[in-house]
C-alpha cells in the first residue's frame, strides 16, 4: 500500500482532501488508477528530501515527491493512465499539462490570496483553522507571499486592473492628472478606506479565459480529455478546476467564468468529483510535530549555504582532489615551519652536560646571598 | 487660495512639492535621427546567445521586419530595464514585453508555448546563473564591463534572485530548486516538442511564428552554450532521438540568420 503526505484540506466539507492542487491532482490519479493508498495530511514538506509535496511513501522510504515523479513512478508500478495513448497524445497531455500547472493556476493564486476580500474573509480563516496555532500566525501570510512573488515575477500585479482602466480612459486624463497631485493621507481622509477593492478585470482573468477556452475545446463534448477514460491530464485539471469551483469565495470570478461559459468543464470536474471516494486516512501529524518540523525546515534553510535547496546526497566527485589539495597544503606549511625551527616537536630530552655539571641552588643559598646583598 | 469645498487639499498642495521639479530646462542637444529601428541586444560571437535577446531577434526576422542590430551590455538602458529593447526613429523604446503588439504573426499553440515558456526556458536560465559551471562560464559575458568584485557581488545577487524566481516558479509550493528536476522537466518538454514536430518544418506550421522563435532561442542556447549540461548532451548524442530538433536550429540558422548550418556536430556518447 502507498502512503501519500500532501497538504491537509480546509474544504473538507466540499468533498476536497488538499488546498494544494499537485496534491489533489494525485490524489485523483491514485483513485482513478485504483491503486491501494492511504492519506496523510501533514503541515510541513519536511519529511520528503527536497521540500515538496505530495511525496509517495512504500513502507518506510520515501518513494518519490512531486507531480511528474510520483507519475512516472506510478507508470512503472503499472499503475499507467496514459497507457492507452498514442505518441501524439502523450505530447498533447504533456503540453496541456503544463499549461494548466504553470499558467492557469495564476489565476487560482491572484483569485485566493490577492484578492483582499477572499483571502481576508475566506481563506485565511480556513488555512488558520486547519494549521492551528501557532502555526495558523505565520503559514498563510507565508502561503500570501510566495504567491504574490511567483505571480510579480510573471508580471502579474493586484493593482494592474486600477492602473489600466483609469490609464486607458482619456475623459480622466485630466482628473487623473490633478488626483495624482493630492497627497495619499488626504483622499484617506475625504474618501475613506477602501475595505476590499473589485478585482474582477484584472488581466489574470482574460489570460486564465484564453486556458480555459483551450481546455473547453480540447474536451468539446467527450466524458474525458481523450476519449472515455481518464488520464493524467483529467486528474491535472481536475485537481485545478475543483479549487477553483467548489470553494466558496466573496469575489468568485473564475468560478462565475466556468460556470457561466465553459460548462462542459464544469460537468468535467463535478464528473470526476464523484468518483473520488473519500481516502483511507493514516495517522495525522500532531501539531507539535508540524511546529518542529517546521522548525527544522526553518534551520535548515538558513544553514545550508543555498537557501532554496536541502543538502542533496550526490557525491562530489572533485571532493577528493580537495582534500588533497587542502591537506597537501598543510603538511607544506607545518613541514616549513618545523624544518625552520619556528615549530618543534615536543619530545623526551637528554639534559646535555652542561646541565648536568649546574649546583642544584637551595632556598637557604638563595637567602644568604639576598641578605648578604642587601646588607 | 484654498476652496470651500476642499481647504486642506490647498494647503497640502502647497506643502508636498507637487510641482516637483520646480523647473524644467529642454535638452541642449537632441538625440540623432536613425533611418531605421534598432535592435538592442547583448553582444556575443555570431548569433547572440541571450535567450530573450534570441528569440525576440528571430521574431523580427519570421515577420520580415526591417531593423538594425546593434549590441550593448547595458539593461539599464531599456524601458524595462531588460535587454532586448527595440529603438524606433520617432525616438520611442519598446520593450521586450510590448515587441510583439508592433508585429504581425500568426496564433501559437497556447498548451505547446506554455510548455516551451514553463520546461525549456526555466533550464536555460538555471544553467546561466545558478549551475555553479555556467555561472563561471557566463559570468564574464554579462558582466564583463564590471571589475572582478563588482562581478563577482553581482553574480551573487543575480544568481540568488533567478534561483528564487524558479523556486517559485515550480508547481509545488516550497519546494527545492533542485537542478535535476529542471532539467528532466526541459527533456520532457523537448520530447512533446519533438513529437509535435514531426515531419514538418517550423512548430507553427508553414511559417515560424512566436512558438519557433520561443523554442528555437531555448535549443540554441544549450547547443552554443559552452559548458556540457545533460540537455546538450542528449541534443548532441550520435544517433540522438532529438537529431530533428537540432536539425530544426540549423534549418532556422540557415534560412534567416544566414550562417553556415555546421555548428553542431553529433557527439560519440
Amino acid at each position: 500500500m502507498y502512503s501519500l503526505y500532501s497538504w491537509g484540506s480546509p474544504f473538507t466539507a466540499e468533498g476536497l482532501h488538499s488546498f494544494d492542487p499537485s496534491c489533489l491532482s494525485i490524489q485523483a490519479y491514485l483513485q482513478l488508477s485504483q491503486a491501494e493508498w492511504q492519506l496523510h495530511n501533514v503541515s510541513s514538506a519536511s519529511l520528503s528530501p527536497n521540500n515538496c509535496l505530495p511525496a509517495l511513501t512504500c513502507g518506510q522510504a520515501v518513494v518519490e515527491s512531486g507531480f511528474w515523479r510520483i507519475v512516472e513512478f506510478l507508470k512503472s508500478e503499472g499503475y499507467d493512465l496514459n497507457a492507452e495513448l498514442d505518441e501524439e497524445q502523450q505530447s498533447q497531455s504533456t503540453a496541456y499539462v503544463s499549461m494548466v500547472q504553470d499558467s492557469l493556476v495564476d489565476a487560482l493564486l491572484f483569485s485566493w490570496y490577492l484578492v483582499s476580500e477572499n483571502f481576508a474573509e475566506a481563506i485565511r480563516p480556513r488555512l488558520a483553522k486547519l494549521f492551528g496555532f501557532p502555526l495558523s500566525l505565520f503559514i498563510p501570510t507565508q502561503l500570501k507571499d510566495h504567491a504574490e512573488s511567483r505571480l510579480e515575477s510573471r508580471g502579474i500585479h493586484s493593482a494592474a486592473a486600477a492602473e489600466t482602466k483609469t490609464a486607458s480612459d482619456p475623459s480622466n486624463t485630466s482628473a487623473n492628472s490633478l488626483r495624482s497631485k493630492i497627497p495619499r493621507i488626504y483622499l484617506l481622509a475625504k474618501e475613506g478606506f477602501k475595505s476590499h477593492e473589485d478585482k474582477s478585470t484584472n488581466p489574470v482573468y482574460a489570460q486564465a479565459k484564453k486556458c480555459l477556452d483551450t481546455l473547453s475545446k480540447k474536451l468539446d463534448k467527450k466524458e474525458y480529455f481523450f476519449g472515455s477514460k481518464p488520464t493524467a491530464l483529467d486528474t491535472v485539471v481536475y485537481g485545478y478546476l475543483s479549487l477553483m469551483l467548489y470553494p466558496d469565495l466573496p469575489q468568485s470570478t473564475l468560478k462565475s467564468m466556468i460556470i457561466e461559459e465553459f460548462p462542459n468543464l464544469s460537468e468535467f470536474c463535478d464528473r470526476i468529483h464523484a468518483q473520488m471516494e473519500p481516502p483511507s486516512m493514516g495517522p495525522e501529524q500532531n501539531w507539535a510535530a508540524g511546529v518542529g518540523s517546521m522548525v527544522k525546515q526553518s534551520v535548515l534553510q538558513f544553514a545550508s549555504l543555498r537557501s532554496y535547496s536541502l543538502p542533496t546526497t550526490q557525491d562530489d566527485p572533485e571532493l577528493a582532489s580537495k582534500i588533497v589539495s587542502v591537506a597537501g597544503a598543510l603538511g607544506i606549511f607545518f613541514g616549513y615551519t618545523i624544518y625552520k625551527g619556528i615549530l618543534s616537536i615536543p619530545g623526551t630530552r637528554s639534559l646535555t652536560p652542561a646541565a648536568q655539571t649546574l649546583p642544584a641552588f637551595s632556598s637557604s643559598d638563595i637567602l644568604s646571598v639576598v641578605k648578604g646583598g642587601s646588607s | 487660495m484654498a476652496t470651500p469645498e476642499a481647504p486642506l487639499r490647498e494647503i497640502l498642495k502647497s506643502l508636498s512639492f507637487t510641482q516637483f521639479p520646480l523647473c524644467h530646462i529642454d535638452p541642449f542637444y537632441t538625440p540623432a535621427v536613425i533611418p531605421r529601428p534598432q535592435l538592442f541586444v547583448y553582444p556575443s560571437p555570431g548569433i547572440t546567445s541571450d535567450v530573450e535577446c534570441l528569440r525576440i531577434l528571430a521574431l523580427l526576422k519570421f515577420a520580415n521586419y526591417e531593423f538594425d542590430l546593434r549590441y550593448t551590455n547595458e539593461p539599464n538602458s531599456s524601458p524595462n530595464a531588460q535587454l532586448p529593447y527595440l529603438l524606433l526613429p520617432d525616438g520611442t523604446a519598446i520593450d521586450n514585453q510590448h515587441i510583439e503588439d508592433h508585429l504581425s504573426l500568426g496564433e501559437s499553440s497556447m498548451a505547446y508555448y506554455s510548455l516551451a515558456k514553463h520546461g525549456l526556458v526555466p533550464a536555460t536560465e538555471y544553467l546561466v546563473w545558478v549551475d555553479p559551471v555556467g555561472v563561471s562560464a557566463f559570468g564574464d559575458k554579462y558582466l564583463g564591463g564590471y571589475s572582478v568584485v563588482v562581478r563577482w557581488a553581482l553574480g551573487w545577487v543575480v544568481s540568488e534572485r533567478v534561483a528564487k524566481k524558479l523556486q517559485t516558479g515550480m508547481p509545488e509550493y516550497g519546494a527545492a530548486l533542485d537542478g535535476d528536476v529542471v532539467y528532466e522537466n526541459a527533456v520532457r518538454a523537448m520530447d512533446s516538442l519533438l513529437v509535435f514536430l514531426g515531419d514538418r518544418m517550423f512548430l507553427d506550421g508553414e511559417a515560424p511564428g512566436r512558438l519557433d522563435a520561443l523554442v528555437f532561442a531555448c535549443l540554441n542556447a544549450f547547443l552554443e552554450a559552452p559548458v556540457k549540461s545533460p540537455v546538450r548532451t542528449l541534443l548532441t548524442l550520435k544517433d540522438s532521438k532529438y537529431r530533428p530538433l537540432v536539425d530544426y536550429v540549423l534549418r532556422i540558422i540557415s534560412s534567416y540568420f544566414g550562417e553556415k548550418a555546421d555548428s553542431v556536430e553529433p557527439r560519440v556518447a
